[in-house]
Formats: C-alpha cells, structure tokens, sequence
C-alpha cells in the first residue's frame, strides 16, 4: 500500500500546498490551527474538491490535473471519519454497519472487541457523542479502504476505547491520515507528521 | 342529496394524479438538487409557474395543447384511443400539470436542505447515487415528501379553473367536488352547497393539521 499526494489549492486568504508520500504502516499527523485547510485537504483526497496537482493510491492516479483525471469518490476507496460522525439517522447502528461492511469477519471482530452489541438495535439518536463516534469509526473500517482519513476522530472517546481503537487501526496494515487538536492522540501513534502553516 | 360520483372522481383523479406526482417529483427533485446549471435553473421555473398563473390561462393553453387537433392530444387519441380533453385523463394530466409546483417545492427544500456530509459518507462507501438517493435521501426526507403528497393532494381535489376548462363540468364523467359546489350555488341550492363545502373544509383543516404535525417532527 503507498499514498502519494502533491497539491495545491487556493483557500479564501491563503495556498494549501502539500507533498507527501506515505507507505503501508504510516500514520500521518496533519497538524494545523483552525481553518488552516486540514479538511479541505481531506475534502481533496475524497475527491470532493479539485486541487491543482496529482494523487496517487498504491500506483493508480486518483487524480491528476493536467491529465485531467478524476475518479469518483466513490470509486476511490479512500475512507473517512468526519468530525460529526456523519452516520445514517434513518437506519439504526446494525443498518449503519451493514450498510458499510465489506469485511464480515472484522466487523464481528469489532463488535466483539469494541463492545458494541448492546448498541446494535439501538438509533443513531439514542447514542452518545463516544457511542456513535465508535461506530463511525468502525463503519470506515469494514469498509475494507485503502487509506484512512480520519478528522478529529477520537475527540470523544474514552483513553481504553482511544487504545483499542489505535492497535485495531494499526493491525489494519493501511496507510492513516489523521487530524486532531489532542496531541495525546498522536502519542505513540504517528509516524509522520506535517505542520500546515498558512 | 350529495352526489357520490362528484366525490369519486375527484379522489380518483387527486388519487392518481398525486402517485404520479411523487414518482415525478421525487427524481426531478433531486435532479434539480444536484444540478446548478442555468438549465437546470430554467426547468426549476417552468415547474413552479403554475403556482402564479391564473388557472383559466393554464386551463386554455392546456385545452389547447391537449385537444384531438393538437400535436400531444392528437398522439394520444391516434394511439392509445383515448381524448385528453373532458375525460378523467385529461383531469388527471391536467392535475399533474398544475400541481407539481405543490409537490416539488416540499420534495425540493428537503433535498436541499439535506446535510451534505451525509451523501458524501455514502460515497465515500462506494455507493452509487441511485443507492444513495432511495436508501439515504428518501428515508431521511419522509417529511418533506409527505408534505408534498397532501398539498398535491389537496390541490386536485380543490381545483376549480383548469378542471372547469379540461374536463367541461360534465356529471358523471369529469364532474368534480368545487365544480360540483358551484352547479349547486348556480341553482340556489345552498344547503347543499354548504354540505359539499363543509366536507372540503374539514379535509383541508385534517391536511393542515397533518402538515403541522409532520414539520414538526420532519429533520430535513
């Protein structure tokens, strides 16, 4: 598995220029104040916005502005954690899960390991901000990606949940972005780190 | 005495017309919501001009447009045999026409106003727009499109001009519940009237009770 990313992006007062190549085991720490193009830059990888620049996925271009290729979102393979958690208020935690699961066998791993089958039959609303932030999580891994983006994602979770979650992630053999303003998140975790100055 | 074939006709027509309108207003809906071209922006108006026209000048260009001579009127009669003037066809045609600005608007602010992430996490996920669109947007949009349903609904069953202009106020056959009221006014006979009025009234008063309940609880 390897990521290559080299962009440029104009954002209201200021560029967000980024270069980096990352490989199986890496976790990279995007690092940024408020507003600084953090989710903008995700928004990039998923293939929401169009930068000026090139991304590439274990050798594939995902996107390549003078050659003008876009894949799809959806056709990318890239998972993501958003800040809100982003679950389906419609469909209860089993629905969510099922909806994303490309990978049986790890989701019934993580409901075993993350306690999660008491929440199964319980809605999106009843949960709490750590609840649904777990099943966020986990619905972006059954999703069997090939990289990780996860923004602000263990904001709510408590520090045995934040471990667990960390060595399942790591076990995951793809290559993580993460964003956090915690820098206890970061702690024995990262690999990489990139400060984004404006 | 209350002329059941007045009432039939009009919830057969309103009946159908609001299916057909779900169907059609749910796609262009998000047609619409997930495109911004000046197109796009053209459709959006022709769809909702209905809401300001008076219904005699919709009526007389939907007469013309449907009639046996006309290019669409005469399609239909020369194929399927059917005139889609003064017949519940045509009625229902008509019905379409005029209430789709009713059932697109709700339909329309639901989808727009429908959280960005959400569809985004679904793509993400790989799935198609389609997928996206009946098992993400339409679930979470029940309000809105509900919404849609009962004012269509109640449109039809309450339309007087084009009604009056397509269908000719013929009893028994395109006769419907407010031309119904207005023959009965025509011969004095109030009471009647009245009978008719009061059964429309308590139907719109159920639908907007309805609609209250429904935006309270709707999420989008």
């Amino acid at each position: 598995m390897s990521f290559y990313c080299n962009i440029k992006y104009e954002l209201l007062n200021s560029s967000l220029n980024l270069e980096f190549n990352l490989l199986n085991n890496d976790i990279l720490y995007l690092q940024g104040a408020n507003a600084s193009g953090k989710t903008t830059a995700f928004n990039i990888i998923n293939g929401f916005i169009s930068p000026i620049g090139i991304i590439q996925l274990n050798g594939i271009t995902l996107f390549d502005s003078s050659k003008k290729i876009n894949i799809l979102p959806k056709n990318r393979n890239i998972a993501r954690v958003f800040q809100n958690y982003s679950l389906f208020p419609n469909m209860n935690v089993a629905k969510n899960l099922d909806f994303a699961s490309k990978n049986k066998q790890l989701l019934d791993y993580l409901i075993e390991k993350l306690e999660v089958k008491p929440l199964l039959s319980k809605n999106i609303g009843a949960l709490s901000g750590g609840q649904q932030q777990k099943v966020a999580i986990m619905q972006s891994l059954i999703s069997s990606p090939q990289l990780l983006l996860l923004d602000e994602a263990f904001t709510n979770l408590d520090t045995t949940t934040k471990r667990i979650i960390k060595e399942i992630i790591k076990d995951v053999k793809i290559p993580v972005i993460l964003t956090s303003h915690n820098t206890e998140d970061t702690t024995n975790f990262i690999t990489k780190t990139i400060v984004i100055d404006n | 005495m209350l002329d059941v074939s007045s009432f039939i006709i009009t919830f057969k027509v309103a009946s159908i017309s609001t299916m057909i309108l779900l169907i059609l207003g749910v796609f262009l809906a998000w047609w619409l919501s997930l495109c911004e071209s000046y197109f796009a922006k053209f459709i959006e108006i022709l769809c909702i001009i209905p809401l300001l026209l008076p219904p005699t000048v919709l009526g007389f260009y939907l007469l013309i447009a449907l009639n046996q001579n006309s290019l669409i009127g005469g399609f239909v009669y020369n194929i399927f045999g059917y005139s889609l003037t003064f017949s519940q066809l045509g009625l229902v045609v008509a019905s379409i026409i005029y209430s789709l600005p009713f059932m697109l608007q709700p339909i329309l602010n639901s989808f727009r106003k429908f959280p960005q992430n959400l569809v985004q996490q679904a793509q993400i996920l790989g799935k198609s727009n389609f997928t996206i669109l009946l098992k993400i947007i339409i679930p979470n949009s029940i309000g809105g499109i509900i919404s849609g349903c009962i004012l269509s609904f109640m449109h039809t069953v309450g339309e007087f001009g084009v009604v009056l202009m397509i269908g000719g106020n013929i009893p028994n056959r395109t006769q419907m519940v407010s031309m119904k009221i207005y023959e009965e006014v025509q011969q004095a006979n109030y009471n009647t009237a009245h009978l008719y009025a009061i059964i429309l009234i308590s139907l719109a008063f159920i639908s907007l009770f309805l609609l209250n309940i429904i935006n309270k609880k709707r999420a989008y």
